[in-house]
């Protein structure tokens, strides 16, 4: 690599964590505001016009906020997880692109490597919750452990799938590849799979139990403040927009759905601009949708989350995946492959509310009458 | 002897109002106002009702030599404190009265002896009663006084009987952990305790 | 504890200051691996000696006491302590006061059901249901700030009847603010209460029958939920709520859920009560005609009544000066509190912070 091409790549990494670090500002502004609506409520709204600026107040104080050690506390094994949690996260973004030469690195096995940098977070996860000398952080931490390594089956084998499907681990060429029919028609099944194990993996609710605030106060990060809880934050919110970028990607066409758009428009920078604007677009709902979730549901306990995860995630991965298999084996059309999808989705959602009104006494609160009771002396 | 209780005006009349002290609710008559209508007693509106349950519960208990009473509108059964234990049970194993909610326990503190009182309830029948019983204390001395355990027979008498050893200094012999409830441990003296000094002003 | 089980096993403290402990109250678990070995509560943070002072008050000032006990239900509290009074000095308290009191009593339950709920989605990982119960409660402390002049600790509530009549738009706007609460119980009953991920945390869990509900002396919704059906408004009636017609819910499973939904259910009665008040009101007098300094007869007397919370008793203890001998609250959330370590015995680390937020308790109350 010469001196210019290596500049270039410097160039270019520079300009990602500038951007990720404004994307993230803009996310943590748009939960608060969309958590707020959802609340009936407005959200931030006076640092700033409409409280925009509520993030960046947010990080000026925990730079400047004491930065507490606790005395009993590994020191190295404390100071290196938030390192060890932020760098994978970050790193898994220099094979996502946002179009078709918006891309640091193109690389040809691009998910391969975006799904083994997402997994090294835990290692981060589980050293800063043992190196805090706290209880809370030891259990917070083997939950957190047990939880997302368990939902790592689904997500490889989700993209393993995917992978047979495209022949192709390179991000641009599925993308190409569903410039017929984006993969959220073909595979359903992979979608819901690979969102709500995606969901699990960065911890967010209904799968929060691990930084639980109202059970184990952080779980974790109990025990870090100031600058390097941000750090655990910065790296929850690029995993948040990583796993939303790579749900845009694999399953809704990426920036495909405009090629018409971005050929009459002819230019490069212009229709790369269209192509990137699309992307950007598609992410940014795939978070609000994630962002809803958090604002709807209250959270699982840790072995009711196990057991979704092995008893209903795993297996129906498996059941994804050899259906793939067979279907490109056989050379089926993509439609038998969306048919087989959905039925597999309408069997286990059949199969769920069967389960949920199975309940032989529905209503268990009966509602007496005060006079009867009164009378009945 | 009487003794100016809780604080009032300072030039309260020094003679006793000689009422006999009323067995109903075992107050003693404490000194007069300055001012005003002699001392009136509480007025006892126990409905038929309270009186069948009254009878009921001194025939029940006629073993134990009860004292009934009436608590505006409540029948009150007192018992030596030796025959605590066995009242409780026959209370609340007798068949027409089943006691078997325990409300709350108030101690009071008569200064030459503690009162006692268990609210109970019946749930079959929503019988209330307050049973009583005294236990005579010195001031000074630790425990204050040593009463039997009912913890065994309700369980809800727990916490209850914790508390009042915490501030009133009684031991209840029998209960399983006597542990201070409400205040801090190192804490000297029984709050609850009319000779607890609270009303005089102390510098920090 | 030989050295195999000392290994294993771990105390944890959910400590005073802990957000989902509702208030000062400190848990010390004893752990094995998730299972909860056992627990020993720790009380008394919050201990003012509330009975203690009231011994050097006068009566009327007692009042503004017992509305810090449970400091969310103060009109509640109040009534029974002047309840307590009014029997020892048999005083006719005026229909009217009567009344109102019921109403405003009524109001307040529904506001601290609205805290039980916001709290409890919270406990259980849902961050919205609180915002929408907490506006709710808005509403009713509007209506009450009119009345009172006070959003929360209002003394309102005096020996003999109220300390002064309500506003001329009172019945109006109460009228207005039971239809809006009624769509807004609906909403909050739809948010939460079929939720598959609540249903699951919180049907099960922490169940207690009604004999051992009984036994250790639990009161309210939570020994409503067990099956058993004492509600002090109608099985020994105070006020005027033996002209009401009214539902009782009663669980049947005793478990969590139950203790949650039983609340909300007696929401939607309390709205019935309050209609039924609203049509019976005549204008009158609202207190009765007392001496200034209230100098109750030498006696003892108990009282209770129905908080949210539970049955809250008052013993009191008279010798005839003008301010109490003795005054022996007897705390709902107290009695409720004992039976934390029978239904948290063997339950998952997760479970505890949902049982201990079912059984709805308030440290005010608890520690006195």
């Amino acid at each position: 690599m010469t001196i210019a091409e290596f500049g270039l790549l410097n160039l270019w990494v520079s300009g990602l964590l500038l951007v990720l670090s404004v994307v993230v500002l803009s996310l943590i502004y748009l939960e608060r505001k969309v958590l707020g609506r959802l609340q009936m409520r407005l959200g931030p709204m006076r640092v700033g016009p409409y409280g925009t600026l509520q993030t960046i107040a947010d990080a000026i104080k925990l730079i400047t906020k004491e930065d507490i050690q606790p005395e009993w506390a590994d020191k190295r094994v404390y100071w290196v997880a938030p390192v060890l949690v932020f760098i994978p996260a970050f790193m898994v973004w220099i094979a996502i692109p946002f179009s078709s030469r918006v891309v640091v690195q193109d690389l040809d096995l691009g998910l391969f490597y975006v799904m083994a940098f997402l997994v090294l977070s835990i290692v981060g996860l589980v050293m800063a919750g043992w190196g805090s000398a706290n209880k809370y952080a030891v259990i917070g931490g083997l939950r957190a452990a047990g939880q997302l390594v368990s939902y790592e089956i689904p997500v490889i084998m989700v993209v393993a799938g995917i992978a047979i499907f495209t022949q192709s681990l390179n991000l641009s060429y599925i993308v190409d590849q569903q410039s017929s029919v984006p993969f959220i028609i073909v595979l359903p099944l992979g979608l819901f799979l690979f969102f709500v194990a995606g969901l699990a993996e960065l911890g967010r609710t209904p799968f929060d139990i691990y930084e639980a605030e109202s059970e184990v106060v952080g779980g974790p990060f109990v025990e870090y403040s100031g600058a390097h809880w941000a750090v655990f934050f910065l790296a929850e919110y690029v995993s948040t927009f990583a796993i939303a970028a790579l749900t845009a990607l694999l399953f809704l066409g990426g920036w495909g759905w405009s090629a018409s758009i971005q050929d009459w428009v002819g230019h490069p920078v212009g229709s790369e601009a269209i192509a990137f604007f699309e992307m950007f677009i598609k992410t940014y709902l795939v978070v609000l949708v994630i962002f809803w979730i958090r604002g709807t549901f209250p959270r699982f306990r840790i072995d009711q989350l196990m057991a979704l995860g092995w008893k209903v995630m795993v297996p129906l991965s498996f059941v994804f995946v050899l259906l793939v298999a067979f279907a490109t084996f056989y050379a089926w059309p993509w439609w038998v492959l969306s048919i087989t999808n959905v039925l597999v989705l309408g069997i286990m959602g059949w199969y769920y509310y069967k389960r949920m009104h199975q309940d032989p006494a529905p209503f268990s609160i009966v509602l007496h009458s005060a006079r009867k009771v009164r009378d009945a002396r | 002897m009487e003794k100016d209780n809780s604080g009032s005006s300072e030039s309260e009349s020094q003679t006793p109002k000689d009422t006999s002290p009323s067995e109903n609710d075992g107050v003693k008559p404490q000194a007069t106002s300055r001012r005003g209508p002699p001392v009136q007693l509480a007025p006892e509106v126990l409905g038929g009702d309270g009186e069948a349950l009254s009878l009921l519960v001194s025939e029940s208990l006629s073993v134990y030599g009860p004292i009934m009473g009436v608590a505006v509108d409540q029948v009150v059964v007192q018992v030596a404190v030796e025959k605590l234990t066995v009242t409780a049970l026959k209370l609340r194993d007798d068949q027409r009265l089943r006691f078997n909610y325990f409300r709350c326990l108030a101690t009071v503190d008569y200064h030459q002896y503690l009162e006692f009182v268990y609210l109970l309830y019946s749930t079959e029948y929503r019988y209330q009663i307050m049973l009583k019983t005294s236990v005579d204390y010195i001031e000074g001395a630790a425990p204050t006084a040593i009463v039997p355990s009912l913890s065994e027979i309700w369980p809800a008498a727990d916490w209850h009987e914790r508390e009042s050893h915490d501030l009133f200094g009684v031991l209840f012999s029998g209960h399983p952990n006597m542990e201070p409830l409400l205040l801090y441990e190192g804490f000297e003296g029984f709050p609850g305790l009319k000779s607890f000094p609270f009303n005089e002003y102390e510098d920090w | 504890m030989n050295q195999e089980s000392s290994l294993v096993e771990m105390m944890i403290n959910m400590g005073p200051q802990h957000p989902s402990t509702h208030g000062v109250f400190r848990m010390v678990l004893k752990i094995d691996g998730e299972r909860i070995v056992d627990v020993e509560p720790h009380i008394g943070y919050l201990h003012r000696g509330s009975e203690k002072l009231s011994e050097s008050e006068t009566y009327s000032q007692v009042v503004t006491l017992f509305d810090r006990l449970d400091y969310v239900s103060n009109f509640n509290n109040e009534l029974v302590f002047c309840m307590a009074v009014e029997k020892l000095m048999s005083v006719d308290v005026p229909e009217r006061a009567q009344y109102l009191r019921i109403i405003l009593c009524e109001l307040n339950r529904i506001a601290s059901h609205l805290l039980f709920y916001g709290t409890y989605g919270l406990d259980a990982g849902a961050i919205t249901p609180i915002m929408y119960s907490f506006r709710e409660r808005e509403r009713i402390q509007n209506l009450f700030e009119s009345v009172t002049g006070a959003r929360m600790m209002h003394n309102f509530i005096r020996i003999g009847g109220l300390k002064e009549d309500v506003p001329t738009d009172f019945n109006h706007r109460v009228g207005e603010l039971l239809v809006k609460l009624s769509i807004a119980i609906d909403e909050c009953d739809t948010l939460l209460s079929q939720n598959e991920i609540f249903l699951s945390r919180t049907k099960g869990v922490g169940v207690i029958g009604a004999e051992e509900a009984l036994a250790i002396g639990m009161t309210g919704p939570p020994l409503r939920a067990s099956g058993v059906v004492e509600d002090v408004r109608a099985t020994d009636p105070y006020q005027l709520y033996d002209r009401f017609d009214f539902g009782i819910p009663v669980g049947t499973n005793g478990d969590a859920w139950d203790r949650y939904y039983v609340p909300m259910e007696e929401m939607r009665q309390a709205i019935v009560i309050i209609e039924q008040a609203l049509e019976q009101i005549e204008s009158g007098p609202v207190i009765a005609q007392l001496r200034r300094i209230i100098r109750p007869p030498q006696g003892a007397v108990f009282a209770h009544a129905e908080n949210p919370r539970g049955d809250l008793g008052v013993y009191l203890v008279s010798d005839g000066t003008n301010k109490p001998y003795r005054v022996k609250v007897r705390p709902p959330s107290f009695c409720n509190l004992q039976a934390l370590k029978t239904l948290l015995r063997g339950t998952y680390l997760a479970d505890a912070v949902i049982i201990l937020g079912s059984l709805d308790i308030i440290l005010g109350e608890v520690d006195r």
